[in-house]
C-alpha cells in the first residue's frame, strides 16, 4: 500500500473511531465528516448506522465493568454506576487487545475524580474487586505441604525463607469492604452497609486449587506475612513477633507458618544448602 | 493440523472436524463431567492469554479430549496502525501451548492510534485496502509460521468509496495473501439484509477451496436492521442459508457461536444437532461421507 493509500485508510479509520468514541461528547467535527463517508440509501440513515457502532462500543465496555465490579455496581445503584462507567470509558479508552485489562485504571480514576474521590469506600471496593480479578488468573504454582515443612532438618530453619503463590495479594482497608462484598455476593437482604471500621483491617486474597479466597489477618500475622513475602528469613519473622509474644514468638511464627502452608500460600521453601 | 480430507463433490481437500461449539466458561465443568457429543471446540484466543488459573486449567483438560481451534478478536488485520508485535507474540505462545487445528480472526479492524474499540469495524472495500490487508496477512502468517483463517464480520454501514463487493474483497485477500476463510453464515445473512445484497451471491462467489470453517449464530431482528448479537438461537432463515452453504461448499467444519445469554450446554447441543442433521442430510444425498 502506498503512503497516500494508507493515509486514506488512516483518515477514514480516525474519523470512524472518533465518531464512535466521541458520541455526545466531543469529536463533533469527526462525526459530521464521518457521516459524509457513509454510503447513503437502504433501510436506515447513515446517522443510525453510525449509532449502532456508538451504542455497541459503550454498552460492551459498560458490561465488562459491571462484570469486573459487581459489588461496586450494587453499592452505587444502576444510575450512578452507569454514569461512572461512561466517564471512565471516556477517561481511559481501551488500549489493550483483551477486555480483561479494561478496568485496570479504575482505582486511579476513582482516586482522582469527584465525586468518587470524596468517598474512600468506593476506592477501597474497586481495589478489593480488582485484586480478585488478578487473583483469578495469576500464574499457577504448586504449594508446599505440611509434611515437607515438618521434614525440614533443624539446621535449615536459620536461613529458611519462603516463595509465595503468585496470586497472593495483601492490602489494608479502613472500611468494611470485605463484609459488604460478602453480603452482596451472598444476596443478603438487606446487605451490610458500608461503614468505617474502628481499626484498619489487613486482608489477604489468594487462589488455592482454582478457587479464590480472602480472609482478615491479625496485625501480628500481617506483619509476619509481609516480612515473609519480602523474603526475610524465619528467625527475623520470629523477632518481629517477640514484642507481642515474648518467648512464645517462635511458637507463634510456627503456628502462622502452618496456617499459610495449609491455606496454600507457600509455593516453595528456600534455604542454604546444608548438605541434605 | 488435521489431515486434508478429499471432498468428493468439489474435489477440494480441506481438513474436516465435524460439528463444534464455542468453548465458554459457563460450560467448562459440564463438558468435563459429561464429555458431550461435540466433535471439537473453538476458543476465543484472548481469553486464554493469561498467566494461569481456571481458563488455562480447563482448556488443558478439554483439549486432551477434543480438537481445538483458536479464534481471535484483536488481530486488527485491517488497522492502519502497525501490527501489534506484542499481541502476535502472545498469540504464538498460545498456539504453541494449545496446538490448535487452525487459527482464525476477522476481516476487520478493531482500533487505531493505540486504541481498541473491541468491536469488529468494517473496512472500505477497495483494492488499496485489499493490498494493505494482504501485506499484513502475509506478515502475520510468516510470523506465526502457518496460514490463518479470516472471518467475514457483520456490518451496519458501508463506505461511499468502496468499489468492490465484500465477497470480491475477501476473495482478493484470500487469494493474494494465500490465507483461508471462515464464513459466518449468520453474518452473511445479517449484512445481506443491512446492505441489500443477496446472501447467495456472496456464497456463490467465494472460492470454496479457501473455506475451512462455518460459524452459525443468532441475531436480533429490529425490523429495519439486523444486529449480530450472538445471544439468540440460530434463526430459521440462517438455517436455510446454511443448507445452501453445505450444497455449495461440501463438508465444512461447522459450529454454533453463542456469546451472550448463554444457555445450559444441553440447549446448545440440541441446536448443534440441527446443524448436524441439515449438514448430513444434504451431504449424505450427495454421497459425501463424514469423517
Amino acid at each position: 500500500m502506498s503512503d497516500p493509500e494508507k493515509s486514506d485508510l488512516e483518515k477514514i479509520q480516525r474519523l470512524f473511531q472518533g465518531a464512535v468514541m466521541g458520541e455526545g461528547r466531543k469529536y463533533l467535527s469527526e462525526i459530521q465528516e464521518f457521516l459524509s463517508e457513509i454510503k447513503a440509501g437502504g433501510k436506515i440513515t447513515p446517522a443510525r448506522r453510525l449509532h449502532i457502532y456508538q451504542h455497541a462500543y459503550k454498552a460492551r465496555l459498560r458490561d465488562i465493568l459491571a462484570e469486573d465490579f459487581p459489588v461496586l455496581h450494587s453499592m452505587l445503584g444502576d444510575e450512578a454506576f452507569y454514569e461512572l462507567c461512561n466517564r471512565y470509558i471516556d477517561a481511559y479508552p481501551s488500549s489493550h487487545p483483551s477486555l480483561r485489562y479494561f478496568g485496570q485504571h479504575m482505582a486511579k480514576f476513582v482516586t482522582d475524580e469527584l465525586p468518587y474521590k470524596d468517598q474512600p469506600v468506593i476506592r477501597e471496593m474497586v481495589h478489593f474487586e480488582w485484586a480478585f480479578h488478578d487473583v483469578f488468573d495469576a500464574a499457577d504454582h504448586g504449594s508446599v505441604t505440611v509434611e515437607a515443612v515438618a521434614a525440614l532438618p533443624p539446621e535449615v530453619w536459620t536461613t529458611l525463607r519462603f516463595e509465595f503463590h503468585p496470586s497472593l495479594h495483601i492490602s489494608t482497608y479502613d472500611w468494611n469492604v470485605p463484609a459488604v462484598w460478602s453480603s452482596v455476593q451472598a444476596e443478603e437482604s438487606p446487605p451490610v452497609l458500608p461503614a468505617r471500621m474502628p481499626k484498619r483491617a489487613h486482608v489477604i486474597q489468594w487462589r488455592y486449587n482454582l478457587h479464590s479466597y480472602f480472609r482478615s489477618l491479625s496485625p501480628d500475622e500481617a506483619r509476619a506475612l509481609r516480612l515473609a513475602m519480602d523474603k526475610k528469613p524465619f528467625p527475623e519473622i520470629c523477632e518481629s513477633l517477640a514484642l507481642d509474644h515474648g518467648d512464645r514468638a517462635p511458637e507463634k511464627a510456627a503456628g502462622f507458618l502452618k496456617i499459610w502452608v495449609v491455606e496454600g500460600f507457600i509455593a516453595s521453601l528456600l534455604h542454604l544448602d546444608v548438605g541434605l | 493440523m488435521p489431515d486434508l480430507v478429499p471432498n468428493p463433490t468439489t474435489e477440494i481437500k480441506r481438513p474436516y472436524l465435524g460439528y463444534g461449539l464455542g468453548l465458554r466458561a459457563d460450560h467448562y465443568e459440564a463438558i468435563i463431567a459429561s464429555e458431550p457429543d461435540v466433535d471439537w471446540f473453538e476458543i476465543i484466543s484472548e481469553n486464554y492469554m493469561v498467566a494461569g488459573g481456571k481458563p488455562l486449567y480447563y482448556l488443558d483438560q478439554i483439549r486432551e479430549k477434543y480438537p481445538i481451534v483458536m479464534h481471535g478478536v484483536s488481530l486488527s488485520i485491517g488497522s492502519s496502525d502497525p501490527l501489534d508485535e506484542g499481541y502476535l507474540k502472545n498469540l504464538k505462545q498460545l498456539i504453541d501451548r494449545v496446538n490448535p487445528a487452525w487459527v482464525s480472526d476477522h476481516m476487520c479492524w478493531t482500533g487505531m492510534g493505540g486504541h481498541n474499540l473491541h468491536d469488529l469495524m468494517p473496512l472500505p472495500y477497495t483494492m488499496a485496502t485489499a493490498r494493505h490487508v494482504i501485506d499484513r496477512v502475509k506478515k502475520t502468517q510468516d510470523y506465526l509460521g502457518r496460514q490463518i483463517l479470516l472471518e467475514n464480520a457483520s456490518s451496519y454501514l458501508a463506505f461511499k468509496n468502496s468499489d468492490m463487493s465484500e465477497w470480491d474483497f475477501i476473495t482478493e485477500v484470500a487469494k493474494e495473501a494465500d490465507c483461508l476463510l471462515l464464513l459466518d453464515i449468520n453474518n452473511i445473512y445479517v449484512s445481506g439484509f443491512n446492505h441489500d445484497f443477496d446472501p447467495l451471491d456472496y456464497l456463490r462467489n467465494i472460492p470454496p477451496e479457501r473455506v475451512w470453517q462455518f460459524h452459525l449464530a443468532g441475531h436480533e431482528d429490529n425490523g429495519d436492521v439486523l444486529i449480530d448479537t450472538h445471544d439468540h438461537p440460530v434463526r430459521s432463515e440462517v438455517w436455510g442459508l446454511y443448507g445452501k452453504a453445505c450444497e455449495i461448499f461440501g463438508a465444512v467444519s461447522t459450529m454454533i457461536e453463542r456469546d451472550d445469554n448463554i444457555p445450559d450446554l444441553p440447549v446448545l447441543l440440541d441446536e448443534l444437532a440441527i446443524a448436524r442433521k441439515i449438514g448430513e442430510d444434504i451431504l449424505g444425498r450427495r454421497g459425501i461421507l463424514h469423517v
